[in-house]
């Protein structure tokens, strides 16, 4: 009894230039975001404090958000309000808060009234200095460039043909840009979680990748191409759905719970597994059979 | 089948189940040989779980954590001698707000591991450019490009060593004190964790230099006015334990042999002893008046306390008897005081203060740490149950969707159990990492399922063999790549990621060598088996 089945798309109907428009316009369409946002903010998505410096407060008070506000000598660049506990507010500050006499948390420990008579005002405190910041910034990009470098020297190690290893390589930088390229349309933040999430895309992306050209190549059946092509999705594709299952329960379960790294880490995931379904079937697909029909005989 | 030779295709299965009550053992038994902080503390301040050994990081226990920079700078590759040692301290001093203590050079520390042997280093809050200026005005061919900001690795240990005194006298069970990881990164800087404290408790411990010093204070040459002369500081005695039963709360010291020859040839070079049994004195601390005799007991250069000498110790001082007995008590105005000088005593002062302008904090309290640790095992359950509905609406055969799901949940006890025998505290991060292995675990599972079960059923054991090796060569490749995916952030100083990085590593290296193969040989058994049956 199977409640879900890999469908198989009938690939002869389409030619190799029709399934690679698709993903190839969408990845113009991802890059020419993140390049503006890169002219525009200097990075591809907005920074989160951990790159930029700042302080984040968790505040459990009875006062309403406009009080908070007024509370500091700082004003707050934002201030969130958590999906649980209707007290509970997440205040973030720019790098220059609380440089005065008094902390932050003195400020918001004096002017704000604690949730539970009592008890503290302030729950949790994250602070990132600005120059401390910077240097992280440099540390995680040169940390992507590494891991996307590694990945495609393995990649090319795997299969020592040029055309099938490039496929890996571009699906998995698309996989990488697409979720991007949503977290700058969105304002979402760049954080350590994220780049996390991003990276982890690297391995699942090319999982998939790596299964469908083994089908293809490495197996040497000698059989039908598309054959290859479907055994390698029924594998494939129920790979990549049972990942997507559980990274948007985690994304789900975190923004309800409050837990912004997992929140950040489930949605990341889910985004870019979609693109990597796309990627791989169309884009990697559509490579191959070039590969298959045309490039080999050359 | 005899047993050898059903342990012989089944040691994959064994090696996995082995592994499994290892884990199980480390993990609940009480008193499993761990190791750790919960170990040396006997547990008793850290916050393990109630049920397990699991230790858990400050997100997920409460605690604060503060990363900042020692103040100060150190210029390299200078020519500092016997001779022109105590012109360039003056220098500095000239140009800086740095007192001469707190320059050191090659000449004095160059010996020591860790200090450059043509270093001069200048230990607290000054300016770069200033700096710069005092070594020039020395004489010293020195650029701007010499000079770091920092200090050296000696001074940097030695800050290390004296915070994790002072935490340990305070009874800040469980803290650690680390360097940072990158070193000089922009800046050297010292790493605080200390569960169940706050950032304002931490910083209230850390922010003072803490140099105590018993320091004589007594009229002047001709009679008149005052003077004031160290006579000893911290690395001068022993500190016993606060004593509260006399008049008022105080810290009894025994002095080094040498420290109470000094002292006493002091008391009687300088008439102190006879001074102080001669003349009525108060010794006010807050109004100390010309022409008394007092100890006064100095924390940074502050007085917080002081009191004339006893009849008996100055007695003790002009016949000389100290020099035998070498003890003394010091006073204290209230037992907190007493209590901080004892700390400082016991610990030593700290090299140079840290810069917390330029420190990176992180403070979770223990409600929200609990609402953290409740929370992402919720979250964490309800993914893995997504994966095993999945897995099953997908397969319907719970042959091969049952051990799948066990085989994936065995790789999350596992790596708990190891942390637990490690004494590795889990983090929120870790919840991620452990969350992604079992993505990637359940994603080769599933290569290995639908290979096994491809071209027809399987028919005996040389088929299930050359198409596990299939399935195996894309699991190795997958692995391979998301291991070095993964690598550059275990390796970098990127907080919370290497926590992240470290665990999907781990967990990606023991499915591939253990769980995901002992998958195959459960399948195998399952389906060949019943085929045999059939």
């Amino acid at each position: 009894m199977r409640s879900f089945d890999v469908p198989e798309p009938d690939y002869d109907r389409y030619t190799n230039r029709q399934l690679l428009a698709v993903p190839l316009v969408i990845l113009a369409l991802a890059l020419l975001v993140v390049g503006a946002n890169v002219f525009l903010i200097g990075a591809p998505a907005p920074l989160g404090i951990e790159f930029t410096g700042g302080t984040e407060l968790t505040v459990d008070t009875t006062d309403d958000v406009s009080t908070i506000e007024s509370a500091f000598d700082t004003e707050p660049t934002d201030i969130q309000t958590s999906q649980t506990q209707s007290d509970r507010y997440f205040v973030t500050f720019g790098p220059e808060a609380g440089d005065g006499d008094t902390s932050l948390q003195e400020q918001a420990n004096e002017q704000l009234e604690p949730s539970q008579e009592g008890g503290d005002v302030v729950q949790g405190v994250n602070t990132f200095d600005a120059t401390f910041a910077e240097n992280t910034q440099q540390l995680a990009l040169i940390g992507v460039v590494v891991a996307f470098l590694g990945m495609s020297v393995i990649a090319f190690a795997l299969f020592r043909v040029f055309v099938p290893s490039v496929a890996i390589v571009i699906s998995a930088f698309s996989d990488i840009m697409i979720p991007l390229a949503l977290m700058g349309l969105v304002g979402y933040e760049l954080s350590l979680g994220t780049v996390a999430a991003l990276l982890m895309l690297i391995g699942y992306s090319v999982d998939s990748d790596i299964l469908l050209n083994n089908h293809v190549l490495r197996r040497g059946t000698g059989g039908d191409f598309y054959d290859d092509v479907y055994r390698a999705m029924h594998t494939g594709v129920t790979m990549t759905v049972t990942s997507m299952a559980a990274m948007a329960t985690m994304a789900i379960a975190a923004f309800i719970f409050g837990i912004p790294l997992l929140l950040a880490i489930g949605t990341i995931l889910f985004v870019g597994l979609a693109a990597d379904l796309m990627n791989t079937y169309m884009l990697n697909v559509a490579l191959l059979r070039w590969y298959r029909f045309d490039g080999v005989n050359r | 089948m005899s047993l050898l030779g059903r342990i012989r295709t089944n040691w994959r299965i064994l090696l996995l189940v082995v592994l499994l009550l290892a884990s199980m053992f480390f993990l609940f038994v009480p008193g499993a040989p761990i190791t750790g902080a919960a170990a040396d503390s006997g547990g008793s301040n850290n916050a393990t779980a109630a049920v397990s050994n699991i230790q858990f990081g400050i997100d997920l226990a409460g605690g604060a954590r503060i990363s900042a920079p020692p103040h100060g700078y150190i210029a390299t590759d200078v020519q500092v001698t016997d001779q022109n040692d105590q012109a360039i301290k003056q220098a500095i001093t000239n140009t800086t707000t740095a007192e001469e203590e707190d320059i050191v050079t090659s000449v004095a520390y160059g010996s020591r591991s860790g200090f450059p042997s043509d270093a001069v280093e200048v230990r607290a809050d000054v300016e770069r450019a200033a700096f710069l200026q005092g070594l020039q005005n020395a004489g010293l061919d020195v650029q701007n490009g010499d000079i770091r900001h920092g200090v050296s690795k000696y001074t940097l240990d030695e800050i290390i060593a004296t915070v994790d005194d002072r935490l340990g006298e305070t009874g800040f069970g469980g803290s650690t004190v680390t360097r940072a990881q990158s070193p000089n990164e922009p800046r050297d800087r010292v790493q605080i964790e200390s569960p169940g404290q706050t950032i304002d408790g931490l910083k209230n411990l850390l922010d003072s230099q803490g140099e105590v010093a018993i320091v004589a204070y007594y009229p002047g040459e001709n009679g008149t006015g005052a003077q004031n002369e160290t006579l000893l500081t911290q690395e001068d005695f022993e500190a016993g334990s606060v004593d509260t039963e006399g008049p008022r709360p105080a810290v009894p010291v025994t002095l080094t042999q040498s420290a109470a020859e000094d002292m006493t040839q002091f008391m009687q070079e300088s008439g102190f002893a006879q001074g102080s049994t001669n003349t009525a004195n108060a010794c006010n601390t807050n109004d100390l008046q010309p022409g008394e005799y007092c100890l006064l007991t100095q924390v940074d250069g502050e007085t917080v306390y002081s009191s004339p000498l006893s009849p008996d110790l100055a007695n003790s001082f002009i016949d000389g008897s100290f020099t035998d007995s070498r003890q003394f008590i010091v006073e204290a105005p209230d037992i907190s005081t007493a209590q901080d000088l004892l700390i400082d005593m016991r610990a030593g002062a700290l090299p140079t203060t840290l810069d917390f302008d330029e420190s990176t904090e992180e403070m979770v309290s223990p409600t929200l740490a609990e609402d953290f640790r409740r929370n992402s095992l919720i979250t964490g359950l309800l993914a893995v149950l997504a994966v095993v509905l999945t897995v099953f609406a997908r397969y319907g055969d719970p042959r091969v969707a049952v051990p799948m799901a066990a085989t994936a949940l065995s790789e999350v006890v596992i790596l708990l159990g190891f942390a637990a025998a490690i004494g590795w505290a889990i983090e929120l991060s870790h919840v991620a990492g452990f969350i992604a292995v079992i993505g990637t675990g359940v994603d080769d599972l599933i290569i290995i399922a639908d290979e096994v079960k491809a071209q027809g059923e399987v028919t005996s054991q040389r088929v299930f063999q050359n198409r596990f090796r299939k399935a195996f060569w894309v699991i190795g490749a997958a692995a391979a790549t998301t291991i070095i995916a993964m690598s550059p952030l275990a390796i970098l100083d990127l907080g919370q990621l290497r926590g992240f990085a470290i665990i999907t590593i781990l967990g990606v290296l023991l499915g591939v060598a253990v769980s995901r193969p002992a998958y195959g040989s459960i399948l195998r058994s399952l389906t060949t088996d019943s085929n045999r049956r059939s």
